[in-house]
Parts: structure tokens; sequence; C-alpha cells
């Protein structure tokens, strides 16, 4: 397993969304869908490392379990999240009135944490469209509505599972840079400022 | 032996701020008061506890989570969480006994099948300095009765020498 977490990814979402299957085609490359159905106990940890243009990144995955019961639980994991994924099962209307709880809940608490709305189960709705219970288009509306990010996966297929944390990873590179980027900009405006007393000073001599 | 400190800082060392647990308590002690307390508001509270980082803490957890276990239906996630507090307070054998009935509701859970991974590891280890103990007292216990006989054997030569 990889070491220091660098980005810590948070999944939020109803119960038998697919977010575990989800963390589980993605980190070990596996859907078993002999596999009996088990929720997730409380939360599910997992890491992975990543390289975006050179520069590795160590994914900290939190899967939270989906049940109710621990919803009022589920605060602590999303705590300090840099990114959530939300997730909605697309054969499922329900749950994509859950993503909205979530997201709700993420707009609340963690302001600076980027929102990836994510539609799973892509193969049971790509060759049945009556399967299909969340249209694209208004899910992808959503997602702009709130500034997020909108994409659909399938972990059965793997269809976009590597593209959504690739994604992640990226956005999680390109913001951090600018922030560096940011704070040696202010660090040199700082240095002029400190170099300017001095000539002041010798002005003051004549 | 397997390194389990990642699995271990993954699964054991997430800790809850001690300001949220004394949140928990509040809530509880509310509702406890007002009699209106569930099994959901008794296992919020025990969860908080258990993931705590004292001692104390985790024991009241256990209390609680251990009532609900007998009551409850739903014993799977009363178990874990069981286990889990029973690793923290390093008490393997109970931990083990917890992690062992989960695992025979759900032989492939991934979740407790690290767990059971970690508290192997704790009793494989204990095992062996139990077993470095005895083994050390053996020698220093031969040592003991080696220098003895050195010592024994000179005053038999002095003696032998007068």
């Amino acid at each position: 397993m990889a070491g220091k977490v660098d980005l810590k990814v948070v999944l939020l979402g109803k119960e038998y969304g697919g977010k575990t299957s989800l963390v589980e085609r993605y980190i070990h490359g596996k859907f078993n869908a002999q596999a009996p159905y088990q929720s997730t106990i409380g939360a599910a940890f997992g890491a992975k490392k990543v390289t975006v243009n050179g520069e590795s990144v160590t994914l900290g995955i939190w899967d939270t379990a989906g049940s109710e019961r621990y919803e009022s639980m589920s605060r602590i994991y999303y705590r300090g999240a840099k990114s959530a994924i939300v997730c909605f099962d697309l054969t499922d209307p329900s749950s994509f009135e859950r993503a909205k709880f979530w997201v709700n809940e993420l707009k609340q608490t963690e302001e600076d944490c980027v929102i990836y709305l994510c539609g799973t189960k892509y193969d049971l709705v790509e060759d049945n469209k009556k399967a299909r219970k969340v249209d694209a288009s208004s899910a992808k509306e959503y997602a702009d509505e709130i500034s997020a990010k909108y994409v659909e996966t399938s972990a059965k297929t793997g269809y976009n599972i590597d593209y959504l944390f690739m994604m992640i990873a990226e956005d999680f590179v390109n913001v951090t840079r600018n922030k560096v980027q940011a704070n040696k900009d202010e660090d040199s405006s700082v240095a002029l400022r400190l170099e300017q007393p001095p000539m002041n000073r010798e002005k003051c001599k004549c | 032996m397997a390194d389990n400190s990642e699995l271990e800082k993954a699964i054991i060392g997430d800790f809850i701020p001690l300001a949220m647990i004394q949140a928990a308590e509040k809530e509880y002690k509310k509702k406890n008061e007002e009699g209106s307390l569930t099994d959901q508001d008794r296992f919020s509270y025990a969860w908080h506890l258990i993931k705590s980082r004292y001692k104390d803490d985790i024991k009241k957890g256990i209390s609680i989570m251990g009532e609900l276990c007998q009551d409850g239906t739903d014993q799977r996630d009363y178990l874990y969480f069981l286990a889990l507090a029973y690793y923290k307070l390093e008490e393997y054998s109970e931990a083990e006994q917890c992690i062992n009935r989960v695992l025979h509701m759900e032989p492939n859970n991934s979740q407790a099948k690290d767990l059971k991974k970690l508290v192997s590891g704790k009793i494989q280890q204990d095992n062996l300095i139990a077993a470095g103990v005895v083994g050390g007292a053996a020698l220093v216990g031969a040592a003991a009765v080696g220098t003895l006989a050195v010592i024994g054997g000179a005053i038999v030569a002095k003696l032998i020498s007068k």
C-alpha cells in the first residue's frame, strides 16, 4: 500500500450505489459479478499512487457506507477531503436525490472540496435505454449548477474509472501548482517591499 | 512477519477529535434524559467512543455496543466495531472472537479479513514474545546453574588442593 497521502478523496452516496465496486475496480482492477452484495461497515480506506506530469500523487480514498445508519458518522470522513465523488445509480432515481443531499452537506461544511458527480452502473443502461432512470442531460445540468464535473462509470467494464481518478489527480496537481505559484508571487512582492526601505533611507540622507 | 503498519494506520488510526466525541456525548445524554434514546443513538455514540484515542472512552463504547449486540438483529456491524475496540485495548483474543463471528456471517468481507489479519499478526507477535520470555528465562536459569557448578567446582578444587 502507498505511504503518505497527498490527496484525500471521499466517496458518498446512497447504499447499493456502487461506491465500493468503483474503488475495487480502480485499486485492484477487479469486479466480481458473482459476489453477494455486502454493505460497507462504516468506511473503508484504500490508497493508490498515480503520476501526473511526472509528479507522483498518492490518493487516499475513503469509501463511506451509504447505509443511513452511518449518515451522522460520514462527516468524520469527508472532513478535510479535497475531492469528493458523489455517486448515484443510473437505474435508481432515489439515489440521485440522495446524491443531492450529500452535495448540500459538502457545500455547507467543506467549501473547498471539489465535487465530482458520478453516475454508476453505466453497463446496465448502455444497451437498455429503458433501464436508465436518470438522464444524462439533467445530471449534467445539475452538475453545472453546483460547479461539479459529471462522469458516468461502470465498475463492471471499467468504463471511465481510471479517467475519473486521473481527472481528480490532475485537477489537484493543477490547483496545488497554482497555489504554490500564487504563494511565490506573494513572496516576491514581499521581497520587493523589503528592498524599498534602504532606498528610502538613502534618499533621506540628503 | 507481514508488515501491517500501513493497514493498521488505515483501519485503527482514524481517531475522532475529542470535540466530536463530546458533542456525541451531549446528544446522547440529552436524549437519554428525554427518554427518547433509540438504538441508532446508542450505536452512533458507541461508534464515536470506539474511534477515540482514549482507553476509557473505548471501554465505555464496548459496553454500549456490547448491549446492542445482544439485542440487535444486525450484529455484523456491532461485532466489527467490538473487534476494533478490543484491538485498540490490546485484548487480542476478544478481538479475534468478534471478528471470527463477522467472518462466519460474511466469509469474503474484505474489511473483516483486513482486521482479522491485523489481529492474527498481534496474536502471533504476542506468542513469539511469550516464547522469547520463557526461552530467555530458561537460558538465565541454565546460566545460573552453570555458574553455581563452576563456583562449586572451584571450592571442591580448593578443598582438594588443601
